[in-house]
């Protein structure tokens, strides 16, 4: 019997359906649960940066400058902004 | 009653890790470490070097070189190639690391796993037991590792990534650093439920464990057992590399640091002055470079600095502490300065890993990794032979198992570190004096050289064992 949806979980539902289908392969077992929050997180993040880029693309047009995005190749090791000796 | 079919596509010289994925396994010979990689890898295996993948991964550090091995060497007919990777000096594992080394070690994996998504790769599994430390880095140790990326196909070592790196390295930041260890009770990392049932309710409030965590342990709540087929959605590579920035943030959001600790401040305080301290380094550097050894342990090493006093030599040292946050502090300083020597993790020597995993015999214990040439027990018997109620003779027979050189230092009752700890107990150790000590060491031990520590109680052992 499934539990009551929460309102969240109903607009996650919503993305779900809009999202079309393949197949998964290699030994682990992924999960099912995992697999669809991980489609359902994709559409959340993809919506989420479609916004930002939104944003910038105004702020831009206002005259507001924006730092460049991090470069994802980005090798440099962990810093220790987190050390306190 | 039929025979079952042959194993060709592991082989009982595997090593016991080393048999979940079909792609191929590690076995050992003639003490050499070698993996075999199955016919049915080498499409991706190609991949993996034709792309440059294999080569950008190995210059930026974050996986194990191999070379070719001769494919005389392979153990079953299924095998494609035979490769010797560059060996590991100190197995390790996430339930000893301090919690910057899980978050490293998470770290090194999604930069991995971004690298691979753009040679069109990915990464097939992501399990905190493919990543282990060398020369003072994490570095992935299966070369094996990697799928073909075909365009729209989820990531299936998203739910391994997550149970065991991003769950308890949040259980550390918001619960208790002590929970690090959890994963040596779950062989496939910290199951999310688990977890989430332990998190505070701020964490709600990072958006990273909120859908990595949170909804991620109800999502498998609510889908257990349910057909992956009909359940998988088209996920696009960007949308790969966005989860990967995602988890990344919120790895590297996660933070813990040591309290000031009894331990933080060991060094401090009344057994020795600094003209002592000073000695007892001396002294120490002096029968270590009588021992010349190639492999160290240091027992109780706090924050290193005595294990430095081989690493620093190039000496591979590991430098063992019960508390994470004097390993959490040695660590940070192994980073800093880009040593390459030194590994240190935690332990409890009263309760040490034991070997887990199927049959026992996936993870090796504590002691079945040892047999180094040195162990160093500095300021360590007392709270051995005092606090845990452990006889010196056991303590004596243990060391032996681990080392042929043992350095020992003996702390007596008058030392005010001992007298603290007797401070609330009765004194039950009758035979715990410099007599008995040397008794019960002499059992298994040959005392070859010993010196007092200069303004203090203390005395330093030289032994070998017999």
């Amino acid at each position: 019997m499934p539990k009551k949806l929460s309102g969240s979980m109903l607009l996650y539902l919503v993305l779900f359906f809009l999202i079309p289908t393949a197949q998964a392969h290699a030994y682990l077992d992924p999960g099912s649960g995992s697999l669809i929050i991980q489609a359902l997180i994709a559409g959340l993040l993809g919506l989420l940066v479609a916004m930002r880029m939104f944003r910038d693309t105004i702020l831009s047009f206002l005259g507001i400058k924006r730092s460049p995005p991090k470069d994802e190749d980005d090798e440099h090791t962990t810093t220790d902004d987190n050390l306190k000796p | 009653m039929s025979t079952p079919p042959p194993m060709t596509t592991s082989n009982h010289n595997a090593l016991a890790s080393s048999f979940r994925d079909p792609s191929g396994f590690v076995f050992s010979r003639d003490h050499i470490i070698y993996r075999q990689i199955n016919q049915d890898y080498a499409r991706q295996f190609d991949q993996l070097v034709d792309s440059g993948l294999y080569d950008r991964l190995v210059g930026a550090g974050l996986l194990i070189p191999h070379r070719e091995a001769d494919l005389a060497l392979a153990q079953t007919d299924a095998a494609y190639r035979v490769i010797q990777p560059d060996p590991v000096d100190t197995i390790s594992y996430p339930y000893e690391w301090c919690f910057s080394q899980l978050q490293d070690a998470a770290l090194a994996t999604l930069k991995i796993q971004r690298m691979a998504l753009k040679h069109g790769m990915i990464l097939k599994d992501a399990s905190a037991y493919n990543i282990q430390f060398v020369a003072g880095r994490p570095v992935l140790i299966d070369t094996a590792s990697f799928e073909i990326y075909e365009e729209g196909q989820p990531w299936d070592a998203y739910r391994q990534f997550c149970q065991h790196f991003l769950a308890p390295l949040a259980l550390m930041a918001y619960k208790d650093v002590r929970l690090g260890t959890l994963s040596r009770q779950y062989i496939d990392g910290v199951p999310l439920d688990l977890a989430v049932s332990l998190l505070p309710k701020r964490s709600w409030l990072k958006l990273g464990l909120a859908l990595h965590l949170h909804l991620h342990s109800r999502a498998q709540n609510r889908y257990t057992g349910q057909g992956a087929q009909q359940r998988t959605r088209t996920i696009s590579r960007q949308s790969l590399l966005n989860i990967v920035d995602n988890l990344e943030n919120a790895v590297r959001s996660l933070r813990w640091n040591p309290e000031r600790t009894a331990w933080a401040d060991y060094y401090q305080g009344d057994s020795y002055d600094s003209t002592g301290f000073d000695n007892k380094k001396a002294i120490v550097a002096g029968f270590i470079e009588t021992v010349n050894p190639r492999r160290v342990w240091d027992l109780g090493a706090n924050t290193g600095v005595f294990s430095r006093l081989c690493s620093d030599r190039g000496i591979s040292t590991v430098a063992w502490d019960i508390d994470p946050g004097a390993v959490e502090i040695n660590y940070r300083e192994v980073r800093n300065r880009k040593e390459t020597h030194l590994l240190p993790l935690v332990i409890d020597l009263s309760n040490p890993s034991p070997a887990i995993g199927w049959a026992n015999s996936e993870r090796d214990s504590f002691a079945a990794r040892g047999d180094v040439d040195l162990v160093l027990a500095l300021a360590l018997v007392h709270h051995l032979a005092i606090s845990n109620n452990v006889p010196l003779a056991r303590i004596a027979h243990f060391m032996s198992t681990l080392a042929e050189h043992l350095i020992i230092e003996f702390v007596p009752k008058e030392d005010p570190k001992v007298q603290t700890l007797l401070a609330s107990r009765s004194d039950i150790f009758p035979d715990y004096t410099r007599e008995g000590f040397e008794a019960a060491f002499r059992t298994v031990f040959t005392i070859v050289e010993t010196r007092d520590v200069e303004n203090s109680l203390r005395r330093l052992y030289l032994m070998q064992r017999k």
